[in-house]
């Protein structure tokens, strides 16, 4: 489903490049649960980042679903990770003057789905989170694991085949964690591949596989 | 469609969560907004929709004019109005008109009213249809036939009570009956200031007389031809009746304008388009400020833009996002500004007399109609755009990774933000400065104007009109008798202290009489430097006015139409045609071979304040140079107005039928000639302060701005030793660089601005060194404030909590 050939990153620093990704080589299958583990600083939220094309400063190749990507303008790339992709991230970042069903709608209004569509999309998102009665509250009124919750229902609202998780649960406590954890283990079963950055030993026993990074290099996987 | 109104709810939403820096956006642009509203009315009354004449823009006007003269319009003669019917091919229709002025008696007291000849053509050329009875027909152009009159809706409505049965109404102008025919709509008052009009029947010796000229041409062209192509037919068909007419018609062009450009004057239009571009900056100005309002929010909002464009949101949406939030403060704005829009229009209005508006067709329907309105939601979206379109494109290249980092610094560009915050403050502050100096320097061209070079305090002198109906004064001897009656009179009249007349008084609405002057000894030449101003006057005019006599002597009283023609010129005529040397017992004519003998020479006085220099004036007594209508003017030893009565008594002791018009003093008079500059000048004194506040908002906001971001900052100097008068002066460093590029620039602006301005305004100066220096120094003044409580609020801050503020 991905495949990363030679991807690199760096920044110009004068003379020298600082790199923060080097000879990236990395295969993802459809259905894969993959944790991204290494210190602060390795490179694990850029690479995050990259395979969610927020991030298109870079080198290599990147295939996905056998298009390539690092060939594609920013117009191309956006169609594709709308289609495909969902994210969610460690400090939620809701939308703070979005109630919670607004928030689920944002996805949604960037998609090209009829208003009636989208209500009815929010609805069973709400009714499958068991988030219903939370829907006209705002982000400042939920807990932080609630927020989350909403972090993720927003991720696969609009049906993506790929979650990208950025430390989901960096800012919970452990029960909420695992909620969110029990969360990405139903929706990964339920055919979502799921890419997840995290610090958590625990976290990344969910996952089927572990890869680590130090320093920008892939060290094993 | 359905994003577009997510987006407008949206942008209400965050304006509403936001509601003291989203109010003062939209005071902002409301000021900005409202003062073009107001001066859109303006220009919509006087330049676009003067009057309510249906495809305005096709009627012209066509006047004669001296071969190379850059300016000036001349009447035209009886026969260039059949020669131009006969040949003309780009208009549809022709008329002439000859404006003239009417006692209207038998309705109540008699009253002075101003109306014109017009042939029946004229309301064609207008294509407007009465709005009660009809308009003249081609019979009633025929001598003897012309009995009826068309009344405007004003003197309907002033005089007649606006009488429904005014038609076939029999009434008395000047001694004349008429028949009321029709009355015109409302707000047509053309040729100004129109109050009616008669059938001009012309016998055929007047339709062929080709020397004197005294009719005011008007067309309207043919559909699909242009200004352009009238005015080559024009200047074709002219040069070819100078050839035809060599001695009437040398040197003679024609000039076409169009009706619309014209008919408020030269002025009117010159200080209206002034005062858009002056309201037009001012806004400019707002929506910079604006544009740095929502820079320093652009912190606030990277995260939500980076969180958008994570969840898919293209950049152009995002750009459409925060531009709907723009464009709807500006919306909001308007509709605020709508308030300063009735109140300044209301403002403008009240300020105006009578006397004055009378002169300015579309002044009565000036008001907020549907075209300014239009005009208004315009500006509006384009203020939106042009503040919001730097910090929305900012906003939309938020760079995603960056700002979701969980490291909890956001990469907003904070260097790069300040850069483009201070290019903003340092534009509009220049701007500001430009503002101030053009504003100054036309509130001083006016001041200067409206000081007239006379002796006397001009609110000590009571002015007033009188115009001899030639139908009961039939003779020289009878005007005559009049004047000196009334000069006897007057002074006889306790409180009054000299008495004069005069043809036409200093900066009065009434035209000057022009003529050729030939010098004796000399040849003579027809030719524009050969023309001079010709004034009649009578008892202590000189004295009353307050023109001292350079050289000779005033005349004596005891002028007639027996003894020796003598006059009286000004020191320029002396200059001009004497080179400074004493003319006095010097003898010159006035195209008839008269000889008048110079007797005194008075000091210079501007006749019309337009004039950019005085011009050659003639004096002749009244006795030999008979002129039934006259300005006089009294100085008094009491309140002047208190004398009206008494006046009125003396007058009416003389002939009771004797309407006396305009009456105010010598300064209202001065003051109402200048009343449009005067207007003019308020407002851009107001513009270049409102300018200088939004200047001063936006260096106070941008140095507090400044101060919050740089916390830390002044945190770790304080705690590495640094004192509070360094932190003071850090800060005061910077608005010092801000003001200097503001002033540098501001500066080069001015001078642009005041040159411009000179070129096109009437009284302003372009090298005037006290505005120059005054204007930077007060900008410097108020910049310093503006810095002083940042600066101070910096050297207050506590550097244990500063280093914790990260």
């Amino acid at each position: 489903m991905i495949s990363l050939r030679n991807l690199e990153k760096f920044y110009q620093q004068g003379p020298d490049r600082f790199y923060v990704l080097r000879r990236i080589n990395l295969d993802i299958k459809p259905g894969e649960f993959v944790a991204v583990m290494g210190p602060s600083g390795a490179g694990k939220s850029t690479l995050l980042h990259v395979l969610g094309m927020h991030d298109t400063a870079w080198t290599g190749e990147y295939l996905f679903l056998d298009h390539p990507i690092h060939k594609m303008d920013r117009k191309q790339r956006l169609e594709v990770y709308k289609r495909h992709f969902g994210f969610v991230f460690q400090s939620y970042h809701l939308l703070d003057d979005l109630t919670v069903a607004e928030n689920l709608d944002v996805p949604l209004s960037y998609r090209d789905i009829k208003k009636s569509e989208r209500q009815a999309i929010v609805a069973d998102v709400l009714d499958r989170f068991q988030i219903v009665g939370k829907k006209d509250l705002f982000p400042s009124q939920l807990s932080g694991g609630q927020q989350q919750l909403v972090g993720v229902a927003r991720a696969i609202i609009a049906n993506p085949k790929v979650i990208l998780a950025d430390e989901p649960t960096g800012n919970l406590h452990s029960s909420q964690g695992i909620e969110i954890m029990e969360m990405f283990k139903k929706l990964n079963e339920a055919g979502a591949t799921i890419i997840m950055v995290t610090h958590s030993e625990v976290n990344a026993s969910y996952a089927h596989r572990i890869v680590r990074i130090v320093d920008g290099w892939i060290e094993q996987q | 469609m359905a994003g577009l109104r997510e987006d407008v709810r949206g942008a209400f939403r965050r304006l509403a969560a936001n509601p003291g820096s989203s109010a003062a956006a939209v005071l902002a642009l409301a000021v900005g907004i409202g003062f073009s509203t107001s001066i859109y009315s303006v220009a919509d009354a006087l330049l676009f929709r003067p009057l309510p004449v249906p495809e305005i823009e096709r009627v012209i006007l066509i006047a004669g004019r001296e071969e190379g003269a850059a300016r000036g319009h001349r009447t035209i003669a009886a026969t260039d109005y059949t020669d131009w019917k006969s040949s003309a091919r780009s208009i549809e229709t022709l008329a002439v008109s000859h404006g003239f002025s009417a006692t209207l008696t038998g309705v109540g007291d008699p009253v002075q009213i101003q109306g014109a000849w017009v042939t029946a053509s004229f309301f064609d050329v207008m294509r407007l249809q009465p709005l009660m009875g009809r308009v003249f027909t081609s019979e009633e152009e025929t001598p003897g036939r012309n009995h009826s009159i068309v009344l405007s809706q004003i003197l309907w409505e002033r005089q007649f009570g606006s009488d429904p049965n005014i038609i076939g109404r029999t009434i008395e102008i000047s001694g004349r009956k008429v028949t009321v025919c029709g009355v015109m709509p409302k707000g047509f008052t053309f040729p100004q200031p129109g109050m009616f009009w008669v059938p001009l029947a012309l016998d055929d010796k007047a339709w062929a007389d080709s020397g004197s000229f005294y009719l005011r041409a008007v067309g309207r062209l043919k559909p699909g031809a242009t200004l352009d192509e009238a005015r080559a037919e024009f200047r074709a068909l002219a040069a070819r009746i100078a050839k035809q007419r060599p001695d009437t018609h040398t040197r003679l062009s024609a000039h076409v304008d169009a009706l619309r450009e014209q008919i408020s004057g030269d002025l009117t239009a010159s200080f209206t388009r002034m005062t858009i571009c002056f309201v037009l900056f001012l806004l400019f100005i707002a929506c910079l400020n604006v544009a740095n309002l929502q820079l320093a929010k652009v912190l606030a909002r990277t995260r939500e833009m980076a969180v958008r464009l994570a969840m898919g949101a293209s950049r152009a949406r995002l750009l459409r996002q925060t531009l709907a939030e723009s464009v709807l403060t500006a919306l909001i704005g308007a509709a605020c500004g709508l308030l300063i829009a009735v109140w300044s229009l209301d403002l403008i209005k009240s300020n105006m007399p009578p006397e004055v508006e009378r002169w300015l067709p579309g002044w009565s329907s000036m008001g907020l109609n549907g075209w300014v309105l239009f005009w208004t939601a315009c500006t509006a979206v384009a203020a939106g755009l042009v503040s919001g379109i730097g910090p929305a494109l900012w906003l939309s290249r938020t760079p995603v990774a960056a700002n979701l980092h969980e490291s909890g610094r956001s990469a907003t560009g904070s260097a790069g933000r300040q850069r483009l915050r201070t290019i903003l403050v340092v534009t509009e502050t220049a701007l500001a400065l430009v503002l101030l100096v053009g504003a100054s320097l036309t509130v001083k061209g006016f001041r200067a104007i409206g000081q007239l070079p006379v002796s006397i305090d001009p609110a000590r002198v009571l002015t007033f009109r009188v115009d001899l109906p030639l139908t009961h004064y039939t003779s020289k001897s009878m005007i005559v008798q009049f004047q000196r009656d009334l000069i006897e009179r007057l002074r006889a009249t306790p409180g009054v202290v000299s008495v004069g007349l005069l043809s036409s008084l200093p900066y009065g609405s009434s035209g000057n009489n022009y003529s050729l002057v030939t010098i004796e000894g000399r040849p003579a030449e027809r030719g524009p430097q050969n023309i001079t101003q010709v004034q009649v006057t009578g008892g202590d005019l000189f004295r009353t006015i307050g023109v001292p006599l350079v050289s000779g002597s005033m005349f004596t009283g005891a002028e007639g139409a027996d003894t020796q023609s003598v006059a009286m010129v000004n020191q320029t005529f002396v200059r001009k045609y004497f080179d400074g040397q004493d003319p006095v017992g010097r003898r010159f004519h006035l195209g008839d071979g008269k000889w008048k003998t110079i007797t005194g020479v008075t000091g210079d006085i501007v006749q019309d304040f337009t004039e950019r220099s005085v011009g050659p004036v003639i004096y002749q007594p009244y006795q030999q140079s008979t002129q039934g209508a006259f300005d006089v003017a009294i100085y008094t030893a009491v309140e002047p107005l208190s004398l009206v009565a008494a006046i009125r008594q003396a007058v009416y002791s003389i002939d009771p039928q004797q309407p006396l018009s305009l009456i105010r003093s010598f300064r209202k008079l001065i003051d109402h000639s200048i009343l449009g500059i005067a207007h003019a000048a308020s407002m851009f004194a107001v513009v270049g302060l409102v300018a200088l506040f939004l200047a001063v908002l936006g260096v106070y906001s941008l140095m507090a701005w400044s101060v919050t971001e740089r916390t830390r900052e002044i945190g770790v100097r304080l705690a590495l030793g640094a004192t509070r008068e360094e932190i003071r002066w850090m800060v005061l460093r910077r608005g010092g660089t801000i003001a200097a590029l503001s002033l540098g620039l501001g500066i080069l602006g001015s001078f642009g601005i005041a040159r411009l301005m000179q070129g096109l305004l009437f009284g302003v100066s372009a090298t005037d060194p006290v505005t120059f220096m005054v204007m930077p120094a007060v900008l410097v003044c108020v910049l310093t404030a503006a810095c002083l409580l940042p600066a101070q609020r910096a050297t207050r801050t506590d550097p244990i909590a500063a280093l914790r503020h990260e």
